[in-house]
């Protein structure tokens, strides 16, 4: 220990200057990231501050690249005249000073910045934990790939040269992984949906966890052995490693937990019904997606308690012709909203309006009937073919997703909500033309440790006495598209949808519609109104059997394909396969 | 007698290049060993294999008892290493050098410390990037002896210092405390620079130990011969493998003789040039260093031209 105390205090007296530098850095984001979102009655003065917060976030991400490899290579592991290697300097004490003082500078300093900052806006200290934990990984994640650079270079050129070499090579990876999955979509036909799992950061977890332990064990290599081959074979097996333990992980330690609603489980709740009479088709965008034709109803679900909503995924499907030929769809879909009882035309309207105490929900654009696909059969190619009619039979998966009301506010600067995972507070209310912007300071506090569902928030602006609500959309400031969101060393870490984020937010509500939808939010209008915030969560799924008598099939070749198909357990075999991206390049257009 | 270092068929090649090649030696304790060699020879890389700096591609290497590729902060406790492409820490002053190595040395010695660092007169507080090549390997001397190591390893220390300089080195080796049994490896390029040190010399020439024996007995077994005709008739050349030609000037033939230190070495050189006047010199060490190099320089020419 004294060996590793003296160390340490030689690298500081040797490196106190940048050392000061990113504490100061530290210090002075965290400060900004107090201040900024505070000022959000103050357009200016947040335009100004996201600019100073992203430069300074930029020169804290330049000089954790310097920080790190100065630590380390002052007493360099490459090489053989360096003035230490003589010296009986146990490699363990140098390898624990090392790591303790990067650890501390580099880690401990920015997460306990971050809690400060989480004090001052009152998060809880269980959730606190939780967020400073996931920080302190993540942090921990991009400080051992930086170490691991250091220790194989000799000086901070040599470390540049490496982590460009890095960079380039994952890039080059990412390229080359990105070609081999566009070709394979170019070839895939639509649809394919694994189906619905509840969230489990658990695989990730131990994926980071495994990761930072190779890169630790390969720095001890180094350390012990100063042979770069034997540090970086030890460090290549342990991320084999932790690609295999995550992908095979039999323990979901980390999977959310859901609370699906008992009366979900009757079967006389969440009815699917579908007519025949609104069967039609939806063209596939993409050319090589044309020779198949996807058959989409009107489906509605029935028997939904208030302050739920649904989304449906097709999983296996089937028409049984009269001569007794049954039709499989091949592919499964990906979920859909689709309405309840409790909506008219637009999926949720109802439900929102019912849990707003409102008569409409008030939406630029107009409610428009959404055909949800039911049915993949390949396409006749002859517009004029024959249809032909049997009963449908689909297996779908019905998601249940839940509206809660976070909080009422009223409609004033000075109004607050203080949740242990959300607050908001609202500084200033501009009334523009058409629209009005609500200014305010978000704050979100989750982490990978939670074991509920991400919940989702939404801002409403209310009236009850006219009966009218309006969904807002944060359109004011640039916050969340910055770089420092999805990089390392920025506010949570980075790269990450949890953590704790403080933020300035300018929530605009548009009036700006057809005229039938549009709603005139003057002095009077404003005076009854109040704002809303909802929260949102994914609880789960059931499956439900739709049913849709005399469904027509555009005449293909139906014999041949029919006696091509699986049986659906193979089908579904088939799907998992396909599952996940193409969805975003469906591009499905109503036919209609 | 006891060995500080011993290495077995010690070999390191650099792609198919061996810098060192099959070294078999020892360093006996207690005594001063001068490694001499021409630039490029392979002095630095026999340093750093016994160092543990490097690892032998073939042999192995004893050091204090220790094999060098498993040194311990123990041993290294004991060793006292300065070479002249040694990476200081130069953002340092010397005396921040000296703190900052004294904790890792048990046996650190302030009064011996203070001594050397009058004698050396490192007083500078500069910083050591600042100071001159001389006063920086001075500093290097004193961070490396003031634990008095049982083993003193210098690589090349004195190259490109002036004379004043070197001078203030040696003097410190000279007089380390003599109740301690210092055992000093030191390498060099130029013999002059260590000769008043050595009491063994060691000879490598392209990777190879050439010999390695006592100062005394090098300079008994190394005689210049010289042959002078009286009648003016032509001398043959030398004939044993012992005798290394120096030349033939005028009437007079010169040649080293490598083995002069056994009986019957004058015997021989008069029977071969009976009735010539003979004289024979003895060689400074520079001398043998200078006619040793010349004969593995020759040798390496020859070798080029028979594989060609």
């Amino acid at each position: 220990m004294r060996f590793v105390t003296h160390i340490i205090a030689a690298d500081v007296r040797r490196h106190w200057p940048v050392l000061a530098a990113w504490l100061l850095l530290v210090a002075g984001t965290t400060v900004l990231d107090g201040v900024h979102p505070r000022l959000a009655a103050d357009a200016g003065s947040v335009r100004s501050l996201t600019i100073l917060a992203e430069l300074l976030w930029l020169t804290k991400l330049l000089l954790a690249f310097i920080v790190v490899p100065a630590i380390v290579q002052t007493h360099t592991l490459v090489g053989s005249d360096a003035f230490w290697m003589t010296r009986p300097i146990p490699p363990r004490a140098l390898l624990v000073s090392k790591a303790l003082l990067i650890a501390l500078v580099m880690i401990l300093a920015p997460v306990l910045a971050e809690a400060a900052l989480m004090v001052a806006y009152d998060v809880p200290s269980g959730r606190l934990s939780a967020v400073a934990a996931e920080s302190a990984l993540w942090q921990t994640f991009w400080v051992v790939l930086l170490t691991v650079l250091a220790v194989l270079t000799r000086n901070l050129a040599g470390f540049a040269l490496l982590t460009g070499a890095t960079l380039m090579a994952f890039v080059a990876v990412l390229a080359m992984t990105m070609a081999l999955l566009m070709a394979r979509l170019e070839d895939d036909p639509p649809g394919g949906y694994a189906g619905a799992t509840p969230d489990d950061p658990t695989g990730g977890l131990i994926w980071m966890l495994l990761v930072v332990a190779s890169g630790g064990a390969l720095a001890v290599a180094q350390y012990h052995t100063r042979s770069r081959l034997r540090a970086v074979g030890v460090g290549v097996a342990g991320v084999l490693l932790a690609f295999g333990a995550a992908a095979y992980w039999p323990w979901p330690i980390l999977v959310h937990q859901l609370e699906l609603p008992s009366w979900a489980a009757s079967a006389s709740a969440l009815r699917l019904h579908a007519d025949a009479g609104t069967v039609g088709t939806v063209d596939q965008s993409h050319r090589r997606w044309r020779e198949w034709e996807t058959l989409a109803a009107l489906v509605r679900v029935e028997g939904i308690e208030p302050g739920w909503s649904a989304t449906v995924a097709l999983r296996e499907a089937a028409v049984r012709l009269p001569d007794s030929t049954n039709v499989v769809s091949p592919f499964s879909n990906h979920p859909s909203p689709v309405p309840s009882e409790w909506d008219d035309v637009r999926p949720n309207d109802g439900v929102l309006a019912r849990l707003l105490s409102v008569e409409r929900i008030v939406s630029p654009t107009p409610p428009e009937p959404q055909r949800v696909p039911v049915f993949f059969v390949r396409s006749p190619g002859d517009e004029s073919a024959e249809l032909k009619r049997g009963t449908y039979r689909g297996r779908f998966e019905v998601r249940l997703v839940r509206q809660h009301l976070e909080t009422v506010l009223p409609l004033k600067p000075g109004a607050a909500h203080a949740g242990p995972a959300y607050s908001l507070t609202i500084h200033d209310i501009e009334q523009r033309p058409e629209r009005l912007v609500v200014l305010a300071d978000e704050m979100r506090a989750t982490s990978m440790f939670d074991r509920r569902p991400r919940a989702d928030y939404t801002v409403y602006l209310r009236n009850q006495r006219a009966g009218e609500a309006i969904r807002g959309f944060n359109g004011g400031y640039l916050e969340s598209s910055l770089l420092s969101r999805v990089l390392p060393f920025g506010m949570s870490a980075g790269g990450t949808a949890t953590g704790f984020a403080a933020t300035p937010q300018a929530i605009e509500f548009t009036t700006r519609s057809d005229g039938a939808w549009s709603v005139r939010l003057d002095d009077e209008w404003l005076r009854g109104a109040d704002l809303v915030v909802l929260r949102t969560t994914h609880e789960g799924f059931v499956e439900r059997t739709l049913q849709i008598p005399d469904f027509p099939v555009p005449r293909p070749d139906i014999d041949r394909h029919a006696a091509r198909n699986p049986p659906p357990g193979a089908l579904q075999a088939s799907c998992d396969v396909q599952l996940g991206q193409r969805v975003a390049l469906m591009g499905i257009v109503d036919a209609q | 007698m006891t060995s500080a270092i011993e290495t077995q068929g010690l070999t390191r090649c650099f792609r198919r290049q061996a810098a060192v090649d099959g070294i078999t030696m020892q360093v006996p304790a207690g005594g001063v060993f001068a490694l001499i060699g021409p630039n490029g020879a392979g002095k630095t890389t026999f340093i750093k294999l016994l160092m543990g700096l490097i690892r032998p591609t073939r042999g192995s290497a004893r050091v204090l008892g220790r094999d060098s590729r498993r040194l311990d902060p123990s041993t290294f406790a004991r060793i006292g290493y300065v070479s002249e492409s040694q990476r200081l820490p130069d953002w340092m002053t010397t005396d921040e050098l000296l703190r900052n190595v004294r904790p890792f040395y048990p046996t650190w010695d302030d009064a011996l410390c203070r001594r050397l660092q009058r004698d050396l007169g490192l007083t500078d507080r500069k910083r050591l990037r600042a100071l001159s090549r001389g006063t920086r390997m001075k500093a290097a001397l004193l961070a490396s002896l003031a634990y008095q190591p049982e083993l003193i390893v210098l690589d090349e220390p004195f190259t490109g210092l002036d004379p004043l300089v070197r001078d203030e080195l040696i003097a410190a080796l000279l007089e380390l405390p003599g109740a301690h049994p210092w055992t000093v490896l030191v390498s060099s390029h130029d013999i002059e620079e260590v000769e008043r040190l050595a009491d063994w010399i060691g000879f490598i020439d392209r990777g190879r130990l050439l010999f390695a024996e006592p100062v005394a007995a090098l300079l008994a077994r190394f005689r210049l011969v010289e042959v002078v005709s009286e009648n003016g008739a032509a001398f043959a050349a030398p004939t044993l493998p012992a005798w290394v030609p120096q030349g033939t000037a005028g009437r007079t033939l010169r040649f080293v003789d490598t083995q002069h230190a056994a009986p019957d070495a004058a015997e021989r050189i008069q029977a071969a040039y009976a009735g010539a006047d003979i004289r024979m010199t003895p060689l400074s060490l520079r001398e043998i260093f200078v006619t040793l190099a010349r004969e593995a320089s020759a040798s390496s020419r020859s070798d080029v031209m028979e594989a060609s």
